[in-house]
């Protein structure tokens, strides 16, 4: 029998402006994780994201961007966090953006496919490495230079890969 | 269910009406003795309008191309085009009329026990018999020992316009290492 999926975990609307949003006890019960948002910014900035509260240098990543003019793409290894709208950071107008985490909750290292949007600065397609065996319970989404303004909406999806 | 929070906001529970319109139908894990997987029998699969296929794959050896065939078909009809970001660059890849179709890279190497390249397959109105099998991709592969990756993608098959009833996803080198997972959805349309 299908099993249907693409489960609402949890929904974040602010009403005030905020600086982070958190998403934790995440369930182990699917197999991936969609995280969709469309960040409205009281002022420029990037989008960062860390799991598991993890601050050590276990993020890796590669990137292709474009701006409008140019293609552009770039790597780091050994990152203590990790952008997620990388060039196409929000300015102005919301940028909207779309990570999936394959295998969350696996003892593989986490690999994480991600596009973010913004309609002034570019669109970018990233992946993500999170170099640790350990399974996904949360994740922190946030900014260091101004913040997420009002209205902007955070969503957290599990997808089953188990019938 | 906990929030945590620097501001003040609103947060609402999961939940919700309407018809799931998102299905797993299944699910295929190698062993690490398999170079191909097939998901057969689609043509049952009335009540949805597209496919997804969402894996997590490395090779028995070094990384390499993820091919793709659909029903069965071998002959040399396939075609791929892709935008890779290389960590340095942006190409512009394609590959035409190859036996299956090719997506480049899109396989982790055995480097690294825990690391597998990961990968989004979208098959749209994937029943529709009056058009070419076809299909949409983003994948990619972090890992500095050996590349960087990351593409968007497309492949077609240019024989005679055809449902898909089957697809094939192989490795021509080695094998799908253990624990490469490869997972069908369904989306009602």
């Amino acid at each position: 029998m299908p099993t249907p999926t693409h489960t609402l975990i949890e929904a974040v609307t602010l009403a005030t402006s905020a600086s982070s949003v958190t998403f934790s006890s995440i369930p182990q019960t699917y197999g991936d994780l969609v995280l969709a948002l469309n960040i409205k910014p009281t002022a420029a900035l990037n989008v960062r994201l860390r799991v598991n509260g993890d601050t050590g240098t276990n993020y890796n990543y590669v990137v292709m961007a474009g701006n409008g003019t140019a293609a552009s793409s770039a790597s780091a290894a050994s990152q203590d966090f990790i952008y997620l709208d990388y060039t196409a950071y929000t300015n102005i107008t919301a940028s909207v953006i779309q990570a999936n985490f394959i295998d969350y909750s696996t003892d593989k290292h986490k690999s994480i496919l991600a596009r973010a949007s913004n309609s002034t600065t570019g669109v970018n397609a990233q992946g993500i490495r999170w170099a640790s065996a350990a399974a996904i319970t949360s994740m922190e989404i946030y900014a260091i230079s101004n913040q997420f303004d009002v209205g902007s909406t955070f969503h957290l999806y599990g997808i089953a890969k188990a019938l | 269910m906990s929030l945590m929070l620097l501001g003040i906001l609103n947060s609402q529970a999961a939940g919700g009406g309407g018809v799931p319109a998102f299905e797993l139908l299944a699910t295929q894990i190698s062993s690490g003795s398999t170079s191909s997987i097939t998901f057969a029998g689609l043509n049952a699969y009335t009540d949805y309008k597209h496919l997804q296929i969402r894996y997590t794959v490395k090779n028995t050896g070094g990384a390499t191309d993820l091919g793709i065939r659909f029903n069965g078909q071998t002959d040399g009809n396939y075609h791929s085009h892709g935008i890779r970001g290389t960590g340095s660059s942006v190409q512009a890849r394609s590959q035409t009329f190859t036996s299956y179709v090719n997506f480049e890279y899109a396989m982790a190497s055995s480097n690294g026990t825990d690391i597998f390249s990961s990968g989004i397959l979208d098959f749209l109105d994937f029943a529709n018999a009056s058009t070419k099998p076809m299909l949409r991709a983003a994948y990619g592969y972090v890992n500095p020992a050996v590349f960087t990756d990351i593409y968007t993608a497309s492949g077609m098959y240019s024989g005679s316009n055809q449902a898909i009833s089957s697809i094939t996803l192989l490795t021509f080198f080695n094998n799908f290492a253990a624990n490469s997972r490869f997972s069908l959805y369904g989306i009602k349309g």
